[in-house]
């Protein structure tokens, strides 16, 4: 019954992401630091202590270990000396939802409907913001803060179970594709167009029947001289914007000509996204794509080297649903998440990469899953500077 | 980078700032025009526009063509690569992730934009990859100028709506907002 007043009361308490934390703990449950505490009286009573706000001795400011952040929370724990019952701790909600003064203007209110004996004690304590994402850490979490909840999810990316069953569904064609990703990548090295770093997109709309729509290497030395450019060369000419642009390019062709004519055509509002080699060509024309598809959404892209920030962004503008690369690109990659030492990047030094993770961020309206696929060299092309951006 | 009030005040009142602006913003009612959204740059090179471009992602169905983007591709056609050592960007909207990383690999010298983007902005918006620790050098970014009607073109563009979104949603009962709230914290 007080849960229920108290919910009526403060209507973005269920706003708040609870999902992980118990709401009513029973006295046994409580972590040791808040059951000692229970049990010499510490809780706050604004009958008896009107002034000040109740301190949770240690320190509550903190983050929990490992980064995860903590979010305060109000506790009340409410207890009817006559009823006999064991009183129950209540989770409320975030101190950013309601200040502690509030909260006993609402308990006041209440007063008449909850019985006389009920004296609500209230504090506030840190609970982990994020849920945690494994048994272990639930249960750790449980013994330090407030009794939380595994529930095999993941809040900092794809839900283990949906990585796994996709990965068993890319498994059987990742070889294949990044060996021509590897092979565009070759033509447009030795054809002295780019870096040789290739993209290979695959349509799995057809189920069973993966079928390959676009193959594009890097052209960033296009129409230049990579010995008289003293930068990157043309930077939109990067082999996934590339691989990108001729999506975009088959779905826009006039139904009546067909692939091959519209490339003979004149008409070229845009040469990077033109094929440039035997291979290119080849798969442009051979394949189709639904002309009523949605940019790249539900394609798969493979790439031979992990793509810089630009590219990364531009995968998630174009909603694909899956990302596969080659090699690690520590100094410009855009798509890992992890900066191995988490103290975030330093140019000079450090070799553990940007940490972006830019395929699966909370804040962006699009997120897809990705992995490294790791072969022996000999069925790579690595590239040696760091510096290179794919 | 940072900036005090009366330098960032000189910026936003510089004539030369204004009028490139202003050749941006029409590019934009350009983009609006075309039904595309209205996002509108032009590129300068010692005080002349040697660029131009306005977003063309619906049109080409691809969700890369920013205006950045068809600008630059402009100016490869007639310039290397690195005239954009010496070239600034006058964009209406932040640019987004996608095109900061572009601005920065190009060495871009500096970009002065209108509104902020806290959807996915590249300049501070949502991420700062104009300042973050990267192996090429960071370029400045400067946000606020004409943002007011960047914000209106924006916004008569998202009352319309949508027949290519995979599930339309009906606008039709929504009303231009004209009111622009202050900006409390410069963005840079």
């Amino acid at each position: 019954m007080v849960l229920k007043l108290v919910e009526a009361a403060i209507q973005d308490a269920a706003a708040a992401n609870l999902q992980h934390l118990r709401k009513l703990v029973k006295p046994e449950h409580l972590p040791p630091c808040l059951r000692r505490l229970g049990e010499i009286s510490e809780f706050h009573n604004p009958a008896t202590e009107p002034a000040g706000l109740p301190r949770f001795p240690g320190n509550y400011n903190s983050s929990v270990p490992n980064g995860y952040q903590t979010a305060t929370f109000i506790a009340v724990n409410g207890h009817a000396e006559a009823s006999q019952q064991p009183a129950l701790h209540y989770l409320v909600c975030p101190t950013s939802v309601v200040a502690v003064e509030d909260l006993h203007t609402i308990f006041s209110s209440m007063e008449p409907s909850l019985g006389v004996d009920f004296e609500p004690h209230l504090r506030i304590i840190p609970v982990p913001l994020y849920p945690p994402s494994s048994a272990k850490q639930a249960k750790d979490w449980s013994q330090e803060y407030w009794p939380t909840v595994y529930k095999g999810g993941n809040p900092f990316g794809p839900h283990p179970a949906l990585v796994s069953r996709a990965l068993e569904d890319v498994h059987s064609r990742t070889g294949r594709c990044m060996s021509l990703a590897r092979r565009a990548g070759e033509e447009v090295s030795l054809a002295a167009k780019g870096e040789p770093i290739g993209a290979v997109i695959v349509d799995r709309s057809g189920g069973e029947d993966a079928s390959i729509i676009a193959v594009a290497g890097d052209a960033r030395w296009h129409h230049m001289d990579k010995a008289e450019e003293p930068g990157s060369g043309n930077v939109t000419a990067h082999a996934v914007m590339r691989a990108i642009g001729m999506v975009a390019r088959k779905r826009r062709a006039p139904l009546h000509k067909g692939l091959a004519a519209e490339l003979d055509s004149e008409e070229s509002d845009l040469d990077a996204d033109r094929p440039l080699t035997p291979l290119e060509s080849d798969v442009y024309t051979a394949s189709t794509v639904a002309r009523d598809g949605y940019l790249c959404l539900d394609l798969e892209l493979y790439i031979t080297h992990e793509p810089c920030v630009m590219c990364s962004m531009a995968i998630l503008h174009s909603r694909f649903s899956r990302v596969i690369f080659g090699q690690r690109m520590l100094r410009t990659g855009g798509l890992t998440a992890v900066s191995q030492n988490n103290s975030g990047f330093d140019i000079e030094n450090d070799d553990q990469g940007l940490g972006y993770g830019l395929f699966w961020r909370q804040e962006l309206n699009w997120r897809h899953l990705a992995w490294q696929w790791l072969t022996d060299d000999d069925l790579q092309t690595r590239i040696s500077s760091q510096d290179v951006h794919i | 980078m940072g900036l005090d009030d009366v330098q960032v005040d000189e910026i936003l009142h510089n004539q030369k700032h204004q009028e490139c602006m202003r050749a941006a913003l029409d590019m934009a009612e350009q983009a609006l025009a075309s039904n595309e959204v209205p996002v509108g740059c032009v590129f300068v090179h010692e005080g002349q526009i040697i660029g131009r471009g306005m977003n063309d992602t619906n049109r080409s169905l691809n969700g890369t063509r920013h205006a950045e983007f068809l600008a630059i591709n402009s100016i490869l056609d007639n310039y290397p690569p690195s005239i954009f050592r010496e070239t600034s960007l006058y964009v209406t909207v932040e640019p987004c992730i996608m095109c900061a990383s572009a601005l920065r690999q190009f060495h871009i010298k500096a970009v002065y934009y209108g509104c902020s983007n806290d959807r996915f902005g590249g300049t501070g918006g949502v991420l700062s990859i104009h300042s973050d620790p990267s192996v090429d050098e960071p370029f400045p970014a400067y946000g606020g100028l004409f943002r007011d009607q960047a914000i209106m073109l924006l916004r008569r563009f998202y009352v319309q709506e949508n027949g290519k979104a995979p599930e339309p949603k009906p606008k039709k009962d929504r009303q231009l907002n004209t009111g622009i709230p202050p900006l409390f914290q410069q963005r840079r």
